[in-house]
């Protein structure tokens, strides 16, 4: 199932049952977009669109995400729910209220977070030699994770090693002018930050649309609290690949100098946020990591962003007392 | 599974068998179309566009690559429909 990625300005219509695009443009062609295939639709440029069209995202179960200029998130079109099943509802709410079974879920989430992190920085292990330290204290605090009897305690170790990760990252990242030293938000304060904090957005999202297709609910999440407002089951699901998936992309664009310091980021104040065309080159490393196919079994390949799917398939198990979650590590 | 489908039918039912198979499929180019598929999907494809056909002198002859392995394409010259799903 696709991603449909818009940063063309223009008019948005229902026609003959696709998604059809009038490009403001008038040098461009129109297009139309077939919908049976996809998963999610994010929206970067300016367009218009009537309820006609959102009735069709409804009806062929798409919901549509929103970005500003700068690719901060607006909002989404979340189309009335309708594989939702009551009892896997209810063991959601079960797992969230027992204090001993969220924090079995919570546990799992950070072993396959750590894990992947671990795993990201152990790759570059010959290349710099500080990097071993790193991974050795991060091993340090994900053994005392189990012994953990409440949330909160999971959380800030979960903390403590994503910072040590980040140090790590900033030494593998430190070159082609870029550096990074910790992590900023709310506008991000260096070119790395604005990447993460893009990418992570993106994955959030793309996670949201796998849920969607599942019976599970995504108010409902484990590991982070329940917002009031915001759906969270996504942020905890994102957790584990997050490294593998943005991070990693972010390494081979500043490795491999496909993204320059000086072409593909806006400068704000106080702040800097990728361009346009930064935006792009972001994401199309993404999608070619998601589209990659891993053996999961002896021959069952499997490609990431379906493993984003499994996983949720694997989380239903798990409240249905079927089979116990095993995150998914590299 | 991945389809392309390519047609070759008379001038005043083109834009109806297109319309048809825009649905589900991306255009390529005049005739060609071709896209991700599910089997059923693929299924009432077929059927909405049998009705439309004259069998005697209509053809449309679909590549269908099974375990969903997108082809290897090049393109040489002007591209006419979309290619990625990146949209600009």
């Amino acid at each position: 199932m696709d991603t449909i990625y818009i940063f063309l300005d223009g008019e948005l219509k229902r026609k003959d049952n696709t998604l059809y695009i009038e490009p403001k443009d008038n040098n461009k062609n129109s297009l139309h977009i077939p919908l049976k295939n996809v998963s999610s639709l994010m929206f970067f440029s300016e367009v218009t669109l009537n309820k006609r069209l959102l009735h069709f995202f409804a009806k062929e179960e798409i919901p549509a995400y929103f970005y500003d200029y700068y690719g901060n998130y607006i909002g989404a079109f979340y189309p009335r729910e309708m594989n939702k099943i009551g009892l896997t509802m209810i063991k959601q709410y079960e797992n969230y209220i027992n204090k001993e079974k969220r924090l079995i879920i919570a546990k799992k989430f950070v072993e396959g977070s750590s894990e992947n992190m671990i795993k990201v920085l152990e790759n570059y292990k010959k290349q710099y030699i500080e990097l071993e330290k790193i991974i050795n204290l991060m091993k340090s605090l994900q053994n005392t994770v189990d012994s953990q009897n409440n949330i909160n305690a999971v959380m800030s170790i979960e903390g403590n090693i994503r910072k040590n990760y980040y140090n790590g990252l900033g030494i593998i990242l430190n070159k082609n002018n870029f550096s990074f030293e910790q992590r900023t938000k709310k506008p991000p304060k260096d070119e790395i930050n604005a990447m993460i904090s893009f990418g992570n957005v993106i994955l959030y999202n793309i996670t949201l649309a796998e849920i969607y297709q599942t019976s599970l609910d995504p108010r409902i999440s484990f590991l982070h609290e329940p917002n009031m407002r915001k759906f969270s089951l996504n942020l905890d699901i994102s957790e584990i690949f997050k490294p593998i998936i943005i991070d990693r992309s972010i390494i081979t664009l500043v490795n491999k100098n496909i993204i320059k310091k000086d072409e593909d980021f806006t400068p704000v104040n106080e702040g800097v946020y990728l361009s346009k065309t930064g935006q792009i080159k972001l994401i199309e490393e993404i999608e070619k990591r998601l589209e990659t196919k891993i053996t999961l079994y002896k021959d069952q390949k499997m490609s990431y962003k379906n493993l984003i799917r499994y996983e949720c398939y694997k989380l239903i198990k798990h409240l249905k007392d079927e089979e116990v979650y095993k995150p998914y590590k590299l | 599974m991945y389809v392309i489908m390519v047609y070759d039918v008379n001038p005043k039912k083109v834009s109806k068998v297109l319309k048809k198979a825009r649905k589900y499929l991306n255009w390529i180019q005049n005739s060609v179309l071709e896209g991700e598929i599910t089997e059923k999907d693929f299924k009432t494809l077929k059927y909405s566009v049998e009705n439309i056909l004259d069998k005697n002198t209509d053809t449309i002859y679909w590549y269908i690559i099974k375990n969903s392995m997108k082809p290897r394409t090049y393109t040489l010259g002007e591209t006419k429909g979309k290619t990625s799903n990146i949209i600009v």
